[in-house]
């Protein structure tokens, strides 16, 4: 018993020390043991959760059957846990190509994934209004950790950090969009394979396609 | 000092949590209703055979949303006096529609189908009782997340076509008939103006109608069903604060966002702010208080009632510095006349 409240007080240390971007926390999850590695995976993985809970609205939207709804969520989580490997890719590729700064792909995974740490709030995205703010709040938030992130790992200032950080984000932007990779196919493949629903709408959308199909319905037995 | 500050600090935090779990849970009526969650289905939406036009349709159909302390579309017998008086002074025949509760996607009362029905009842209850309640303000807290919901672009569609359903049910019930050109004006009261503008594209495309407004004290969001409203009357008082809130609070309203759709509708000329006089946003001295009397000797009512009725038939708003006295046309008249 008094090793598990030793070990969340731990996650609790662990977690209070990325929201206030201190370096110190990634500096120890960086000495760390393998223990640290899946404490640090797991933590990525429940804000990957519960920012994947806080935009569930689209889920609802494309009616995603009820017995189907955990599955989506833990698919689009680890959807999103990918998303962070490769941003880090994209951080430890620049870091070496632009500033022939050397560091272990693990390490930059490890630290990077810590700097989600405030999106395990991302559920309250879900809130009416303010969700909309806590949305831009926490991504903001998460960008500073990163940035802490990077300039643990490497030793970089800000502006080292700054470019391979969003510079690395933009690349996969970049690279997302262009059409021979097919990344769009992808999307939809992991959207279909999740909630068992051919088309991604958002809200605004599926209403607007049954008011289509009401109408349409509504004048042809008019017609009759 | 901490025996009182400590356990007051408990309190406080217990009610945030409570309010944010509210808040939190609040889109889920809507969403859970429109994935087929609930016993409430998506279909049947509009049948055929409840078209029921009336032969000698009315000139206008008037709906009433009400403010965010209805637990149901049963009125307080202030907004019903209000709905009687507005019918009575309406120069042409004119049909009120006020059985749609706006704060609930399916119609569904607070003390309706719902597992926490008792509570909200009790809470309601405690309220008309005249016990001054905190918890009482859980209805209107409940309710103003549902206004949210409504305003928010994740969550408005879906909800917003939940009511808008329900009421071109009751429209078609009451003979409105569909695609005839005849007026509807959606009346919204405090929240209720935000849910009259979220519904209005979806009155719009499915009847046909054109859509006025008329928010009476309405806090209202930069919403995109604005595009979609032929002219939105909005009357403020001078002293009602409340619908300053959405000013400040959603950025569609701020004075530098010119391409919003509010100031589209606004620069398009589809916007009335309208002043009555002094009146508060609600209780003593509100837009519906027969004893309030203003410094012409009208009451807060009947002046609402009179403003609403010029607006909607485009004449000139009577000045308010005019001394009031009850013509041919006027609730009082036509009331003692029955």
């Amino acid at each position: 018993m008094e090793s598990v409240t030793n070990f969340l007080g731990l996650v609790k240390e662990l977690i209070v020390g990325v929201l206030r971007l201190d370096p110190a926390v990634f500096e120890a999850i960086l000495d760390s043991s393998v223990a640290g590695i899946v404490l640090d995976l797991i933590i990525l993985f429940l804000a990957g959760l519960s920012d994947t809970i806080g935009h569930s609205a689209v889920f609802f939207a494309n009616r995603v059957p009820r017995r189907r709804f955990l599955f989506a969520l833990v698919v689009e989580a680890l959807g999103f846990v990918t998303g962070v490997f490769i941003w880090a890719f994209s951080i430890w590729l620049l870091a070496g190509f632009l500033f022939n700064a050397q560091q272990n792909y693990a390490n930059v995974v490890r630290t990077v994934s810590l700097g989600y740490a405030p999106l395990l709030f991302g559920f309250l995205i879900l809130l009416p209004y303010l969700g909309n703010i806590i949305f831009v709040i926490l991504r903001v938030w998460v960008l500073l950790a990163v940035l802490v992130a990077v300039s643990v790992d490497y030793n970089f200032g800000f502006w080292p950090a700054f470019t391979c950080s969003v510079l690395g984000w933009a690349l996969i932007t970049f690279l997302a969009r262009l059409p021979f990779l097919r990344v769009d196919r992808i999307d939809s493949f992991l959207w279909r394979f999740s909630t068992g629903v051919d088309q991604e709408l958002n809200s605004k959308e599926a209403v607007d396609q049954l008011m289509r199909e009401l109408q349409s319905d509504w004048t042809g037995e008019s017609d009759q | 000092m901490s025996t009182i500050i400590t356990p007051l600090a408990y309190l406080i935090a217990l009610a945030l949590l409570l309010l944010i779990g509210m808040a939190l849970l609040a889109p889920f009526e809507s969403l859970g209703w429109w994935a087929g969650w609930t016993k409430r289905d998506l279909q049947p939406s509009i049948q055929l055979e409840e078209l029921n036009p009336e032969v000698n349709p009315a000139a206008i159909y008037i709906v009433y949303l009400t403010a965010i302390g209805g637990i149901s579309a049963n009125l307080s017998s202030r907004e019903q006096r209000f709905l009687d008086r507005l019918e009575a002074a309406y120069p042409e025949k004119v049909v009120i529609i006020d059985d749609v509760f706006p704060f609930s996607a399916t119609n569904n009362p607070l003390n309706g189908e719902r597992p926490l029905a008792w509570l909200w009842q009790r809470l309601h209850n405690s309220r008309l009782g005249g016990k001054a309640s905190i918890f009482a303000t859980l209805i209107f807290a409940r309710n103003l997340f549902q206004v949210a919901v409504s305003g928010d672009p994740r969550y408005g569609p879906i909800y917003n076509f939940g009511v808008a359903r329900e009421l071109i049910r009751s429209l078609i019930h009451h003979g409105y008939p569909p695609n005839s050109g005849i007026p509807i004006a959606v009346m919204g009261w405090s929240g209720g103006a935000q849910i009259a503008v979220g519904v209005a594209p979806y009155l719009h495309q499915a009847l046909g109608a054109p859509i006025k407004i008329v928010s009476i004290g309405g806090v209202i969001s930069d919403d995109p069903g604005l595009d979609q409203v032929e002219h939105l009357y909005h009357i403020q008082s001078t002293i009602d604060q409340y619908p300053r809130i959405s000013e400040l609070l959603y950025p569609g309203r701020w004075r530098i966002m010119r391409h919003s759709h509010w100031y589209r509708a606004e620069n398009g000329g589809r916007i009335s702010v309208i002043n009555p006089g002094p009146m508060r946003h609600t209780g003593k001295g509100d837009y519906l208080d027969r004893n309030t009397l203003l410094a012409n000797g009208q009451s807060n009512l009947d002046r609402t009632v009179e403003v609403i009725v010029a607006a909607l038939e485009q004449t000139p708003i009577p000045e308010l510095t005019a001394d009031y006295t009850p013509t041919a046309s006027s609730p009082e008249a036509k009331q003692s006349q029955t």
